[in-house]
């Protein structure tokens, strides 16, 4: 490897610096429906987890979350931020549960302020701007592919950062809600990740027109979530 | 119908027969329909009336029934169902202070097609003070079928919207169970003017999608019910969780800017039925709405 490869890979050690579960987004408090969805369905095992991961957690990725993760960032290079609140719009309605929506803005909202104490760039600047006049949402999404321009994460390291992420909280979580421990939950993880790449490469061909995912029993625990009698998250 | 042909002249001799199966092989099963309706109720004197209307089969509308200051249509349709590349259109227009329903009492049958599709088009647009209650009978997507739908409502801030959609994953007599190709479906809701609700999906079975649905209820139906109302839901979402049991699951969850969305799946169609009317009781008594009675020996389906 030449001293320009080498260069070339500085983004290496912020990009970790984001997807630790030390940077304080607040995701620790959240299971993002994957606690009522346990209670609901019985789940007990790493094995019943990653069922979860293989059946929705990574199909959502790659029709959903990665592909509107990509729309942002191409939004965010062409600066228009116009755009970005139209898609952060759409963000906004199709995330149907109110638990999973404001957990996002949270979540979106604790990482934009870290964002712009610790990176000082003219583009978070624009982005804290709009959201505070009401333009822009602050939503996970948006201000994940915000920090990945700003920190210069190549696209496709992002999005499998983001899946990373993504079912790292979920496992996280897990430990709290199943009879498993941090090997198991580890073990789980790792089976997770190595479909990761492949949902990567499915979302990369998913156009705006065709982003979505239907998971209607999901989004019904989701809601229950809400008024349950006992709860360990806020969603 | 499906596998009817196209008639055609009497062939005079070999040559003809020849050609006349040839034409026969080319000619399309069956030429696809595109119908709709458009409608527009105002109103008047404390009362609504439907001032447009536009109606192309398969679709057909009856007589619009009064009842207080409602206007109730119900939507037929002669036809079988849905064939391949059959397409259906429906707008409607609810003026300020003006209440109408529009009831589907049939269930709608989505056949099975080998190539292109069915499509449905809805948009509803819902003015101040006006109420819209959209109604229908299940859509039952039936082995190898087709179905796009692309759904528009746009709803002003004193509005109400109730909304109802049923999908059932096939014929529960004929044993079916998600043997359709795929179910698209879009559905944007705008309240003054900005995107509240976007549902966007593509079901395609055999790539083993919707496996929560499948693994909760295999034949059961799936609901879904937006309910759009000035007036506050903070207090009803719990009542309307607790409608679940061993045979119904129910989720309500608020939209943004008031309203909620409601979706249900249930073990069979007893059990939608039941909480298809449960829900309602509890959104109509929230809505300080007195919805028309007729409205129940409109639904046969339901009552």
């Amino acid at each position: 490897m030449n001293s320009n490869e080498l260069q070339d890979q500085n983004w290496v050690a912020s990009l970790l610096q984001v997807s630790d579960p030390l940077f304080p987004t607040g995701a620790y408090a959240h299971s993002m429906g994957l606690e009522q969805w346990v209670a609901t369905c019985g789940y007990k095992s790493g094995d019943d987890l990653l069922e979860f991961f293989l059946e929705h957690g990574g199909p959502a990725l790659a029709r959903l979350d990665l592909p509107y993760l990509r729309f942002a960032r191409t939004l965010l290079q062409e600066k228009n931020l116009t755009g970005l609140a139209d898609l952060e719009q759409e963000i906004d309605a199709w995330k149907w549960a109110s638990e999973i929506r404001e957990a996002s803005l949270k979540q979106g909202r604790g990482r934009l302020r870290l964002l712009q104490k610790l990176w000082q760039n003219s583009v978070v600047d624009d982005y804290r701007r709009q959201l505070e006049d009401g333009k822009l949402f602050g939503h996970h999404l948006a201000v994940t592919a915000l920090q990945f321009e700003v920190v210069k994460v190549p696209e496709r390291s992002g999005l499998l950062a983001y899946g990373y992420q993504t079912l790292a909280n979920y496992a996280s979580a897990s430990i709290k809600l199943l009879r498993i421990g941090p090997e198991s939950a580890q073990s789980t993880l790792q089976a997770g990740l190595d479909k990761l790449p492949e949902w990567v490469d499915q979302s990369m061909s998913v156009t705006r027109e065709n982003a979505g995912w239907f998971a209607p029993a999901f989004d019904i625990a989701c809601a229950q979530h809400a008024t349950a009698f006992s709860r360990l998250f806020i969603s | 119908m499906a596998g009817t042909r196209m008639l055609l002249p009497i062939a005079s001799n070999c040559a003809d027969l020849m050609a006349l199966a040839e034409t026969e092989l080319t000619q399309p099963q069956r030429p696809a329909v595109q119908g709709g309706v458009r409608l527009r109720y105002e109103s008047t004197d404390n009362s609504t009336s439907l001032i447009d209307q536009w109606v192309r089969p398969p679709l057909h509308i009856a007589k619009t029934y009064h009842e207080n200051s409602w206007a109730i249509n119900l939507l037929t349709s002669p036809t079988a169902g849905l064939l391949q590349d059959d397409q259906l259109k429906v707008e409607c227009t609810v003026g300020k202070g003006a209440k109408a329903a529009l009831i589907s009492p049939a269930a709608c049958r989505v056949h099975k097609m080998p190539e292109g599709k069915a499509i449905i088009q809805q948009h509803y647009r819902v003015s101040d003070d006006a109420v819209l209650e959209v109604w229908p009978a299940p859509l039952v997507l039936q082995s190898a079928s087709k179905l796009k739908q692309i759904t528009k409502v746009e709803v002003e801030a004193s509005g109400t919207l109730l909304l109802t959609e049923i999908i059932s994953p096939g014929r529960t007599t004929y044993g079916e169970s998600f043997e359709f190709d795929f179910w698209h479906s879009q559905l944007r809701i705008y309240r003054l003017g900005a995107l509240l609700t976007y549902e966007n999906f593509q079901v395609h079975p055999r790539n083993n999608d919707v496996p929560d649905w499948r693994n909760w209820f295999p034949t059961g139906p799936y609901v879904s019910i937006y309910f759009l109302t000035p007036q506050s839901i903070s207090n009803i979402i719990e009542p309307l969780n607790n409608l679940s049991s061993g045979e119904v699951a129910v989720g309500a969850s608020p939209l943004r800017e008031g309203g909620l969305g409601i979706k249900v799946l249930a073990q069979d169609g007893l059990a939608l039925r039941k909480s298809v009317l449960q829900i309602r009781e509890l959104l109509i008594d929230l809505s300080g709405i007195s919805f028309p009675s007729a409205l129940k020996r409109a639904q046969t389906f339901f009552y």
